[in-house]
């Protein structure tokens, strides 16, 4: 309602003069006032004010509270706030002279340089004995002559009801043309004021008008405040429609703009009269950007593609036309949906398809490859019914698609087992995979291949099992090759075992015949030990018991008899020996060389100081070796160090080792009378001796033994000597790391 | 008790054993189950006035109808023969028979042919009732 009265009040003219009764608070004028004095002051009028029912203080309290800057406004004199001082003249209210006065005002209001002057006046003033209503009526009548449209001038007078008279108030209705009342500016059919004038020049002796001219004078009113009343109820209605007009824009508004796919409209011209919330988000435009503009204009990529030709078909045909169109800027696929709108040009629709095509073209791939693979991909439903079958089925099972899909999966498995396909689909229904199913199917010629399987649930888009996708594989070849492997796997076990066999009793008879062989040389170095031992036995016998009465030719006898058995004895022990080093496994040891050679030196006190100098030089390597094997090979070749020198010569021996790869070569370098080349040949021969027995005793064995012990434990033995300063033995063996 | 079937071997004992001064009644006999018998008191060994038990078993390997091993063993298993001191006396050094005799449980282990001091030895502790439990091998 205060807009209203504060558009009425804006609406008023110059020339208007008008009355503003109010029941009893002068703040009661404020909501008419304040627009009415803002106004003027906008419009750089001259506002003077006359307050009286209320102190200029609180008059300016109240202005200031309404957002009127009244200082700034008081100093430039725009506006003034007086009192009755001001404003009454001193004496009766004398008609010309008042006049006179607030046409003086407006004179100067005029050369103030402002553009008009308004008047405000609180009639409170007129309480006192000096006015009576009749002069009142008189002066507001007179207003009327002053206040006109081309004076630049308006004026309102306010009645206070409730200090006022009920005959002031009565000539304030009789003698103002519009009346602000509570909220409203009304056109006062109570106006007579043209009639009071009048009435001047004609009335009779009381002063009252005559009474037909005043009916016909209130007619008139009665006429122009029906037909003002007719106007301002159509105003309301035309306004009202506005509303609801306005209203409906912005329901159609809102609902456009709830919808998700984009909406715009355009007119004839190709202008957008309308985008919707969604358009502008999907086009990346804002409304003030598009609205008003051509279609083409805003975008002109879409020129000379089908949008522009399709568009321009909906435009003049008039009809509905629909498209896929890729839009740029966004990177998105639109489908667009153009309508013809009742005449007036093009309702567009478009929604974001791009995960659609995207998805179609992902679909369009998908079946492409299952259509090209190799292996048989079907689908079914849930009851086995067949809902696609690709090439590499048909090649399978030689069905072709037409001639198996709509029919049961159940047409492919042989009558033997008619278990498995409840069972598969029952799996299926609860969600599991299965892999890797090795079983038989029936093609379509009857015949049966072999096939692994791999089925798996197929679900809709809410993730419920609907069918069965399954995948099958011809696995004949796989298992024709699987069963040739089994056999060749079983032959060549046999194979193994027999040969295992074999080998067990190669071996078994291999040791028999080594244990008889122990037995034997065993048996036989026993039966020749017993007689050697009887004749040395009796020869030692008979030297201590009958030595004394023995001359020395028999004693020497005895003697030779003794040396002899002796030496028998240690032959049959080399050959014992040199027999069983060619029998014995020999397990190879690490063996240090070190100790062995000192265990030796220990044993034999012809090794030793004073009677030998046998030294090591340096650590000697750490060999393969079989300890009690090495160990005879050492001591002969020790023992022939020390053995082999010149008479009177102290044997010096050493010993050292030369290390190449992973072999180590021990050598033993004697200072005695060496072995000349041409013998040396022969000389690991058994029973090979150089030189005669009576110098240098020994068996021949014993380098037989040497070389023997060396071979067999993976090594080589042999000798360098120029034949005049010593010898170099030297026993090859790999090294022990 | 000497369990030889060498005649010579028997002849070097009895020297061995005059040498050491040692005057010990010896009785000889020449195979395994000879051996046996004789221990155990059978046949022509029933007359224990004749044949007393010995307190030493002076005892060849290489022996007729039971090998030495053999019969030291039967004695072994004798309850009454248990503690009965065993000397293996072989012309074999091998390492293997010394270790045999040793697992049968002789008292020693010694190599032909006996010396003075070898039978000094061996028959000392016997003199002296006693039974020398280790094995002590000697290597000519």
């Amino acid at each position: 309602m205060k807009c209203e009265l504060k558009e009425e009040i804006l609406e008023l003219q110059a020339g208007d003069h008008l009355c503003l009764f109010y029941e009893k608070e002068p703040a009661e004028q404020m909501p008419a006032l304040v627009p009415f004095i803002q106004d003027s002051l906008t419009k750089d009028e001259q506002f003077i004010y006359i307050a009286d029912d209320q102190t200029v203080e609180e008059l300016s309290g109240r202005l200031e509270q309404s957002g009127i800057n009244v200082g700034q406004e008081s100093g430039r004199g725009r506006l003034k706030l007086w009192t009755r001082r001001e404003w009454r003249q001193p004496g009766r209210l004398d008609l010309q002279k008042k006049s006179a006065q607030v046409r003086s005002f407006i004179t100067a209001a005029g050369e103030a340089g402002f553009k008009g002057v308004r008047f405000a006046v609180e009639m409170t003033w007129t309480l006192g004995p000096d006015i009576s209503a009749r002069e009142l009526e008189a002066w507001e009548a007179t207003l009327n002559t002053i206040f006109l449209p081309e004076s630049n001038g308006r004026i309102v007078c306010q009645y206070n009801r409730s200090r006022l008279s009920p005959e002031v108030m009565l000539c304030a209705l009789h003698t103002h043309p519009l009346a602000i009342l509570g909220e409203e500016v009304c056109a006062n059919i109570f106006y007579q004021a043209p009639l009071l004038l009048n009435g001047k020049g004609r009335g009779n002796g009381n002063g009252h008008p005559d009474a037909d001219a005043r009916l016909d004078w209130m007619v008139a009113q009665l006429k122009r405040a029906s037909a003002a009343e007719k106007q301002r109820q159509e105003l309301v209605r035309h306004r009202a429609a506005l509303s609801e007009a306005e209203r409906s824009q912005k329901r159609i508004e809102q609902i456009l703009d709830s919808i998700t796919d984009g909406f715009l409209a355009l007119d004839l011209d190709w202008r957008f009269t309308l985008v919707n919330r969604a358009a502008q988000g999907l086009l990346k435009k804002s409304a003030a950007e598009v609205l008003g503009k051509n279609f083409w204009e805003v975008f002109p990529e879409a020129r000379d593609t089908a949008l522009e030709a399709e568009l321009h078909r909906a435009m003049t045909d008039q009809q509905y036309v629909g498209l896929e169109y890729f839009y740029s800027p966004s990177n998105c696929w639109f489908e667009i949906r153009a309508y013809p709108s009742a005449k007036s040009g093009v309702s567009v629709y478009f929604a974001d398809i791009t995960k659609r095509k995207s998805g179609e073209e992902a679909s369009r791939r998908l079946a492409a490859i299952v259509e090209s693979s190799e292996d048989a991909i079907m689908s079914t439903d849930l009851n086995g019914v067949v809902t696609s079958w690709n090439q590499g089925a048909e090649r399978l099972y030689g069905y072709r698609a037409d001639e198996i899909v709509g029919r049961r999966v159940t047409v492919l498995i042989p009558l033997e087992r008619p278990e498995e396909e409840p069972g598969i689909f029952d799996r299926i229904r609860r969600g599991e995979r299965i892999q890797h199913y090795e079983t038989v199917r029936r093609r379509k010629d009857g015949t049966l291949v072999e096939v692994s399987l791999a089925v798996s649930p197929l679900k809709d888009e809410k993730g419920k099992i609907i069918g069965a996708s399954k995948t099958a594989r011809d696995i004949t070849e796989r298992k024709r090759a699987e069963s040739e492997v089994r056999h060749a796997k079983e032959q060549l076990a046999r194979s193994n075992e027999e040969l295992e066999k074999r080998v067990d009793e190669r071996t078994a008879s291999l040791r028999a015949a080594i244990a008889q062989m122990e037995e034997f040389s065993y048996s036989v170095s026993h039966d020749l030990r017993a007689p050697v031992r009887a004749m040395q036995g009796y020869a030692q016998a008979v030297l201590e018991d009958y030595g004394e009465r023995i001359e020395a030719q028999g004693k020497e006898y005895l003697e030779r008899i003794l040396r002899g058995s002796s030496r028998m004895e240690r032959l049959i022990h080399d050959i014992l020996t040199y027999s069983r080093l060619a029998r014995y496994e020999i397990q190879l040891q690490p063996v240090s060389l070190d100790k062995l050679v000192q265990e030796i030196v220990h044993q034999y006190p012809e090794m030793q100081p004073p009677r030998a100098e046998i030294q090591i030089e340096g650590p000697l390597a750490k060999v393969l070796g079989h300890e009690p094997s090495l160990v005879q090979a050492l001591s002969n070749l020790l023992g022939n160090a020390v053995k082999f020198v010149p008479p009177q010569t102290i044997p010096k021996v050493r010993l050292r080792t030369e290390r190449q790869a992973d072999r180590a070569r021990l050598w033993i370098e004697d200072n005695g009378i060496g072995i000349k080349p041409e013998h040396q040949q022969r000389l690991f021969g058994l029973f090979e001796r150089i030189h005669p027995g009576k110098r240098y005793d020994g068996t021949g064995i014993g380098l037989a033994i040497v070389r023997k012990a060396a071979e067999r434990m993976g090594g080589k033995a042999g000798l360098e000597s120029d034949g005049l300063t010593g010898s170099r033995f030297w026993i090859e063996l790999a090294v022990a790391e | 008790m000497l369990v030889e079937d060498d005649e010579n071997d028997v002849f070097f004992m009895r020297r061995a054993l005059h040498k050491a001064n040692l005057e010990i009644p010896m009785h000889v006999v020449m195979d395994g189950q000879a051996a046996v018998d004789y221990l155990q008191g059978t046949a022509e060994y029933a007359d224990r006035t004749q044949h007393p038990l010995p307190d030493l078993v002076l005892l060849d390997l290489k022996l007729p109808y039971l090998h030495g091993f053999e019969v030291l063993e039967w004695i072994r298993q004798q309850p009454l023969f248990r503690e009965l001191p065993v000397i293996v006396l072989t012309s074999s050094p091998e390492e293997r028979d010394r270790r045999q005799a040793a697992a049968l449980g002789a008292q020693a282990y010694c190599v032909k042919p006996p010396t003075r001091e070898m039978v000094l030895e061996f028959l000392t502790p016997v003199r002296e009732d006693e039974v020398s439990a280790a094995a002590s091998p000697s290597i000519r």
